[in-house]
């Protein structure tokens, strides 16, 4: 019994502690790492949905984000952008920008039925983003324009397409 | 020259590691922030250079309750940081003071308030604050702004306008107003409440 003790007492219990706060402090800063630059600097998105058919796939695409432009205002018509919902905050939409403050935006209403369209001026401080598939898409033609501080970045390129699975099948 | 580096790399590690755990401390836990402007006085009053600590933890699954204070970014202009109290949350009905009109909120939005309701048209006296790379680069002359600066880069730290009544898609809320940490004597929890009979929830 008393040599289990001995034993115990001959483990270098300081040099290990010391070895293990090292380890843990290096799997924090990776973290810490990891987590900067996916949420300021740049990020992938996993986006799928029928409301950006054809850009983006209805079974999902691995989609590269860029979070700096975003945040330094150089978001422009055109750019697909990652935005939170304006309807439920929890959710992250993607959908393509098609007026930037002050320009004045026609749509139309109700695009399987009818051939109505309207026309909005994007007020200060908001974007008008729309679906590229106007036909299957929630977006400001429902929810008006939404203001330009719940985008969280743009969208400059697609990943999964290096990884093709399509190529597969015949 | 490389001796200068291998000098300097244990101080500009140390700084860039110091960095990330702040910044990734404050997108995560919370953050200190200060006021400008009078629209939330007298509960924040900006004249006296408070300090408050705004915590990130309600960001996690947007749960807010009704007289919350909430820093939030302003649909006006994306660079301009607001200070509010959260009046109404989704489904409620709210009076709007100015034109007696009663208006629903619809799902995903809040509304939100200055205190000082009353002093909200002079609140617009400083210019838009950006808490980015251009205040750094701008304001380098005294130590105090540059400290001021750097802090707000890893996002410890920034200014905030405020004013107005708005109703606002609850994506844009950034934080939630818990105590004011300084100056000392000013040192309080900032307690939820509403103001009477403008609010019917569902």
């Amino acid at each position: 019994m008393s040599g289990f003790f001995r034993r115990l007492a001959g483990i270098p219990w300081r040099s290990i502690a010391g070895d293990a706060f090292s380890r843990a402090l290096l799997v924090a800063q990776a973290y810490c790492a990891v987590h900067v630059v996916d949420q300021h600097l740049c990020s992938l998105a996993f986006v799928r949905g029928p409301s950006m058919l054809p850009a983006i796939n209805l079974a999902g695409d691995v989609l590269a984000v860029d979070r700096v432009s975003a945040r330094l205002g150089r978001v422009e018509n055109g750019d697909v952008v990652l935005m939170i919902s304006p309807e439920d905050p929890r959710k992250v939409v993607a959908k393509r920008v098609l007026g930037m403050e002050g320009d004045s935006v026609t749509y139309l209403v109700d695009p399987g039925n009818s051939d109505a369209s309207k026309t909005v001026v994007v007020p200060q401080g908001h974007v008008w983003v729309q679906g590229d598939n106007i036909y299957a898409s929630k977006d400001s033609r429902q929810f008006g324009a939404v203001p330009y501080g719940l985008i969280t970045g743009k969208i400059f390129c697609r990943v999964s397409s290096v990884i093709s699975f399509a190529s597969l099948s015949f | 020259m490389a001796r200068a580096l291998a000098f300097a790399w244990p101080y500009a590690k140390f700084c860039i590691v110091g960095g990330l755990f702040g910044r990734t401390f404050a997108d995560w836990c919370a953050s200190v922030a200060s006021v400008d402007g009078e629209s939330m006085s007298p509960t924040l009053d900006g004249h006296q250079a408070e300090r408050m600590l705004v915590e990130k933890r309600c960001l996690y699954t947007y749960d807010f309750t009704r007289g919350d204070v909430v820093v939030l970014l302003s649909p006006r202009n994306h660079r301009e940081v607001l200070v509010k109290r959260l009046i109404a949350l989704p489904g409620d009905w709210i009076q709007v003071p100015e034109n007696q009109e009663i208006r629903q909120i619809p799902q995903g939005h809040c509304w939100v308030e200055g205190d000082n309701a009353a002093n909200s048209s002079d609140s617009r006296s400083y210019g838009p604050v950006s808490y980015h790379l251009s205040a750094l680069l701008a304001c380098s002359h005294e130590f105090h702004t540059l400290v001021r600066a750097a802090l707000s880069i890893c996002g410890l730290y920034y200014t905030s306008l405020t004013f107005l009544c708005l109703q606002v898609p609850l994506g844009l809320m950034q934080g939630r107003v818990t105590h004011v940490v300084w100056p000392p004597q000013r040192i309080r929890r900032v307690d939820r409440n509403m103001p009477e009979g403008r609010i019917m929830s569902q």
